[in-house]
């Protein structure tokens, strides 16, 4: 963005902040962020239920390369690496990147710690979206296209613009109007589907197991429909980190700053929302990822947006692999849902993050 | 967010899982981390005369004492409904399942209770004097018990794990509505029919027994051996891809388990939400499945296969003619 010069308060928006670092000198922390996850992912799709050797899996994978001979293996073995655990791997880690990204922008622009990418609808909109296909004669898995990620996705938008649109006032949106309007259209839409899960009630479960999410079906298909819009706010959002590192001295001082703080409010809650919507119509409500992520991230390469955005992004992605690798070896061959273990695996290491964090503060105090 | 509903929700789900995955025949059935223990409990009334006062035991562990025919019930179970329509003792019924269907007598009945959220004040307006419950839905129990209304509490997944089992509550609902004869003969010419299936399916060599996939709905939530559906395929010598379903009554397998266990037969138990076996074939991957390979992907009423009622010897005799073409005619 063109409005402000931000690098010179970058200097002096935080105080605690150790030495002025350069975008290109961030590019290293990226690389091995990068690199860390692929190698989380590389592990992931080798592992299963169903033992296939690591050289195996990577032969198979590269066998998908132009110009790399297939290599003789059985059909079953074909399916298992790349039609079943490669796009449910590539998806789940899309998934937690983009919650986590996205709650990370999320508490940048509402300057609240517990703000998080579901925060003004998105979910709760998705599901009236995912429910109102579920209970209709439309839920039909035809063999290309199933109607419920574009229900899900549009659900969960509507649901965005309502909120956005009962907070906006003379032109502006206060961050706390938002939450309040984002909470009130959450509660709406939840006793929407609450009401009918209850009415419709053969299909509570088909209705609940969405609202829990999971990567069972996941396919190449979910991972193209929804990439682009994942891209789409990475993109966008990551070069106004500085701006976000403004923000959060105050509105208003940001204003005078010459940050045009709406526009920066409209274009990172916009495209964060459709990106998370995105996620959300592709594998459910997941918790927990797109609340504690960031927190983590920030306790351990501190409050910079620079960093806290795209390891945010890398660190979720890894988190949600690795999740989603617990869900499906606790039971060898049976699944249990993701949300249940993205909690009890996140819970307790963001507590003893919290609790570290603490010690040291006290001791330097 | 989505912690709210499971919260709201949390009590009901025990109960609502059971009932959609075996009353309502839904095609999105499955059911919550129910263990399924060895220690049948032996359904009393079965093998007793039908001497009032009669015993039951519940499933919760107590007991019922009834001491005269019952006139006045209120059946929460789809499946009980359908077996008091069939011993004829449809005149002692006060209320119904919203989701009983069958006869359509029960799908016609004036009177119908959620079972999903039983109202307790309409149930006790009715003054039964008997509730049939198939599983205690948010302490709907306690609060009948309070009011000293009779429970015939059997649940689903504890109590009713075999074709037997079912026959056993024909047997008892006999008993407890008085017409013995009628549920003597109904169980009977049922078990006559179970031994003709049984009878077509012996000498099948366990080689050539075909494993299945019997699919619940479109996220492969499945059914185990511990369950009256997977006593099915057990009668018929088919092997239960899910097995035990590590003790979850109503498993949901992952899909490289599915494709590494190449099931021979595809069972869709979902229908009627939209799975077809062209959907099926149409699924990344599962062409490596012998059944897309062979086209033994067949479909079965949900609503047969997933009651406790007398017709799931029609689904029985309908899963033997299409596992087993050349057998059964």
């Amino acid at each position: 963005m063109q409005i402000a010069r931000p690098h010179r308060f970058a200097r002096t928006a935080s105080a605690d902040a150790p030495a002025f670092v350069t975008w290109r000198g961030l590019l290293p922390t990226y690389a091995l962020a990068a690199l860390a996850t692929f190698a989380v992912g590389v592990f992931a799709v080798s592992w299963g239920t169903v033992h296939i050797a690591p050289q195996t899996t990577l032969r198979v994978l590269l066998g998908h390369l132009p110009f790399v001979p297939a290599g003789e293996h059985s059909a079953a073995i074909r399916a298992i690496v790349w039609d079943v655990r490669a796009p449910r791997v590539l998806l789940a880690g899309m998934v937690g990147a983009t919650l986590a990204f996205c709650g990370a922008a999320y508490q940048g622009v509402f300057r609240n710690p517990l703000a998080e990418p579901y925060l003004i609808g998105v979910a709760s909109g998705a599901a009236v979206g995912a429910t109102l296909i579920i209970i209709s004669p439309l839920y039909v898995t035809v063999w290309l296209l199933s109607p419920l990620p574009p229900a899900a996705f549009a659900g969960a938008l509507a649901a965005v613009a309502l909120a956005y649109g009962l907070a906006r006032a003379h032109g502006r949106v206060s961050t706390t109007s938002l939450i309040l309007s984002g909470v009130a259209v959450s509660s709406v839409c939840t006793s929407i589907v609450t009401y009918l899960m209850l009415t419709y009630n053969t299909r509570t479960l088909a209705i609940l197991n969405w609202i829990m999410g999971g990567f069972n079906t996941a396919s190449w298909k979910e991972v193209a429909i929804a990439a682009p819009y994942m891209l789409l706010a990475a993109v966008v959002i990551v070069p106004l980190a500085r701006l976000l590192n403004v923000m959060q001295l105050d509105e208003d001082e940001a204003r005078h700053l010459g940050v045009d703080v709406e526009r920066l409010k409209l274009i990172v809650l916009g495209l964060a929302s459709l990106a998370t919507a995105a996620a959300v119509a592709v594998s459910g409500l997941i918790g927990f990822v797109g609340l504690v992520v960031p927190h983590i991230v920030r306790m351990i390469w501190g409050p910079d947006y620079r960093r806290v955005l795209p390891l945010s992004g890398f660190f979720g992605a890894a988190f949600l692999i690795l999740a989603d690798v617990i869900a499906r070896s606790i039971n060898p061959g049976y699944e249990v849902p993701i949300g249940v273990v993205t909690a009890l695996v996140g819970a307790p290491f963001f507590l003893y993050l919290l609790r570290r964090e603490g010690r040291r503060g006290h001791e330097a105090a | 967010m989505h912690n709210t509903w499971i919260r709201r929700l949390g009590p009901l789900l025990a109960i609502g899982l059971i009932l959609a995955a075996t009353a309502c025949g839904g095609g999105s059935s499955k059911a919550a981390a129910t263990p399924v223990k060895d220690n049948p409990t032996p359904i009393t009334g079965v093998s007793t005369p039908p001497a009032f006062p009669l015993t039951v035991k519940r499933s919760d562990g107590a007991t019922l004492t009834i001491s005269e025919p019952v006139k006045k019930i209120v059946s929460m179970s789809p499946g009980a409904t359908e077996i008091i329509y069939a011993i004829g003792a449809q005149d002692a019924l006060a209320a119904v399942d919203k989701n009983a269907n069958y006869p359509d007598a029960a799908k016609n009945f004036p009177t119908k209770i959620d079972a999903y959220e039983p109202n307790i004040e309409a149930i006790a307006a009715l003054n039964p004097d008997l509730v049939i419950l198939p599983g205690d839905n948010g302490g709907i129990l306690a609060k009948l018990d309070g009011l000293k209304i009779p429970v015939l509490y059997q649940d689903l997944d504890k109590d009713i794990k075999t074709v037997d089992d079912v026959l056993g509550q024909i047997t008892l609902l006999g008993q407890v509505t008085g017409h013995t004869d009628k549920a003597r003969e109904l169980v009977q010419s049922l078990s006559k029919r179970i031994d003709v299936i049984k009878q077509g399916v012996q000498g099948i060599p366990s080689q050539d027994a075909p494993s299945v996939y019997h699919e619940l709905d479109s996220t492969y939530y499945t059914i185990s051996t511990g369950t009256f559906i997977g006593n099915l395929y057990e009668i018929l010598h088919a092997q239960n891809i899910a097995k035990d379903g590590a003790g979850v009554a109503y498993p949901q397998l992952t899909q490289e388990a599915i494709i590494a266990a190449n099931p021979k037969i595809i069972v869709l138990a979902d229908e009627a939400y939209g799975v077809t076996a062209d959907s099926v074939k149409a699924r990344p991957g599962w062409s490596a499945i012998d059944a897309v390979a062979n086209g033994k992907i067949i479909a079965v009423d949900a609503d047969l296969i997933s009651r406790p009622g007398p017709r799931i010897v029609d689904a029985l005799e309908d899963l033997a003619r299409k596992i087993y073409p050349t057998r059964f005619q």
